[in-house]
């Protein structure tokens, strides 16, 4: 008998959970896809009411900001209700006897509150995305058929992209494990606190953000006093500033391994 | 099957629950195990199970340590507690998902017992009347033919007919594998069930002994008078329930409530009178 790790007990395990998991997740999915839904047919009334068919490029503009705060939510709640049961006498039970290693039920765990739920969001949004877009450039010729003078043929000229067709900043790359330790936070939230766990969770990060904040502002003014800052042409403070966002990057990657390694062994600490 | 020693448990420092305990648990049996409220019954069946963690001590279960939670003991327990949930399932969807964790379900023997029990099996489990989902959580357990049935309070919120089922189906679920433990402040409901009884007083086992050497031991009888020899008696209509050594060697029906009262009030003369049964 492996005690470890089976891959069809693994199975299993999903399969059973998502009976009890699946329909908050899928309530939540719901909300959010209503909220999308919301914010791009309300841009689309206020254009239409408008007629001012300038306002067809930056028609949703709000997308970058939607998706990272709605995203950054729906990954904290879904982490931060994921073992959450654990703190419920009636349903803790069941969920440590049932018969499945540790590591099963953390990668279980990993499986629904990092990959199912990233998927999954990145989804939605592209499918809202790309229906609403596709309708804006077919009611409001925001992409017009061009006859290129060269070579004789016609081009559409998009004045309206489609969200991931935009290109993103190099830096941004380096930020895509802030999804991951957000979500690893929220899962360690959720075991090591048996109520309120979101809020809990999220109170510890306040604090900690504004004491990393009011510490690094105390840092830099010492290191710095007595010194005379130099611009370079590009205004960068820093020389490489892409080396800061790279450390920025693993650092933040190694705490998201060192957290989801602290939920895995309070895991098996948890009593009910 | 089951060995506990030198047990040390407590939910803080000035709450102890249990002090170097000791106790042997064998297949075969159904134990019924008493004790007053917060004397630690439940924590004892969660330190079996391995739901909550001893200070010090020991404590195998079937050879494993119940604290390391491996899936090749948790196949071998079926832990009914007092306070469960069941999803917003119906039964076929809950056995699809949850009976392949244990190998050796048997769902025909389920669904015998769900007929038994009178459960309609087309409901949801979360709309089921709290009597029924017991019942149904109960079904499952024993369908899931591990060695080792733990159950905390399963007569709370049954009705006197479910009552009577379950002392039936009990009675016929036991085998030579098999270890039963049913815990319960409602000693009455453990009548003609349970072959082996444990006491849990002041953080130890007061007693551990099968309901054969008690009434080998001790005689229980109606008196009209008391007599020097009564170890204990409480008055009853038109008399006395009491407690008697057993000098004739005929037995009589171990009156489990009696015998848990004497035990808290008397301590010291019972500990005489059973110390040689105590199998701790």
């Amino acid at each position: 008998m492996n005690n470890t790790f089976v891959f069809s007990r693994l199975v299993r395990l999903i399969n059973r959970q998502w009976i009890g998991f699946g329909k908050i997740y899928l309530m939540a999915l719901g909300i959010i896809a209503g909220i999308f839904v919301a914010f791009f047919s309300f841009r689309i009334y206020q254009v239409a009411q408008s007629q001012n068919l300038e306002d067809i490029s930056t028609i949703f503009s709000f997308r970058p900001y939607l998706f990272t705060v709605i995203g950054m939510a729906f990954l904290s709640i879904v982490s931060s209700s994921y073992f959450s049961v654990l703190g419920q006498k009636s349903k803790a039970i069941t969920e440590i006897l049932i018969p499945a290693s540790r590591t099963e039920k953390f990668i279980s765990a990993l499986f629904y509150t990092a990959l199912l739920t990233t998927v999954s969001y990145v989804l939605l949004f592209y499918i809202i995305d790309f229906s609403f877009v596709s309708y804006v450039r077919s009611r409001f010729e925001a992409s017009p058929v061009f006859i290129s003078p060269d070579t004789d043929k016609g081009f559409n000229l998009n004045r309206l992209n489609y969200f991931f067709q935009i290109p993103l900043a190099d830096e941004i790359y380096w930020l895509l494990f802030l999804p991951f330790l957000s979500s690893a936070v929220f899962l360690l939230g959720s075991i090591y606190f048996n109520n309120f766990q979101f809020i809990k969770t999220a109170i510890i990060i306040v604090v900690y953000g504004a004491l990393y904040a009011i510490f690094m502002v105390k840092i830099m003014e010492w290191y710095t006093s007595d010194t005379v800052s130099i611009v370079t042409d590009s205004g960068a403070f820093f020389n490489q500033e892409s080396n800061i966002i790279k450390s920025f990057c693993t650092v933040g990657i190694l705490v998201t391994l060192l957290i989801w390694g602290i939920s895995f062994l309070r895991l098996k600490e948890k009593e009910v | 099957m089951i060995t506990i020693e030198t047990l040390n448990f407590s939910y803080g420092k000035n709450r102890p629950l249990f002090k170097n305990m000791d106790m042997q648990l064998h297949n075969a049996h159904i134990y019924g195990l008493l004790g007053k409220n917060g004397a630690g019954k439940s924590t004892l069946l969660k330190n079996i199970a391995g739901l909550v963690y001893p200070q010090s001590g020991h404590i195998s279960v079937l050879g494993h340590d119940p604290s390391k939670r491996e899936v090749s003991l948790l196949q071998d327990i079926c832990f009914i507690p007092e306070e469960f949930h069941l999803p917003s399932v119906k039964s076929e969807k809950y056995i699809k998902t949850t009976a392949g964790f244990y190998p050796n379900f048997d769902r025909a023997y389920f669904e015998e017992l769900i007929r038994e029990f009178d459960i309609p099996d087309q409901q949801k489990l979360s709309d089921m009347s709290y009597g029924q989902k017991k019942k149904y959580i109960i079904a499952f357990g024993l369908a899931t033919k591990t060695k080792l049935v733990i159950m905390d309070e399963p007569t709370n919120g049954l009705d006197i007919p479910s009552k009577t089922q379950f002392r039936k189906i009990m009675a016929s679920t036991i085998d030579e594998e098999r270890c039963v433990i049913i815990s319960t402040h409602q000693v009455r409901d453990l009548d003609n069930l349970i072959d082996a009884v444990i006491v849990l007083d002041e953080y130890k086992i007061a007693l551990n002994a099968s309901i054969f050497e008690l009434a080998d031991r001790l005689m229980f009888k109606k008196v009209s008078v008391l007599s020097p020899e009564v170890l204990y008696a409480e008055q009853t209509m038109g008399g006395y329930s009491a407690i008697l050594p057993n000098t004739t060697g005929e037995q009589s029906k171990v009156d489990l409530e009696l015998l848990f009262n004497a035990l808290l009030q008397q301590k010291l003369e019972f500990a005489n009178v059973l110390k040689p049964i105590n199998h701790e």
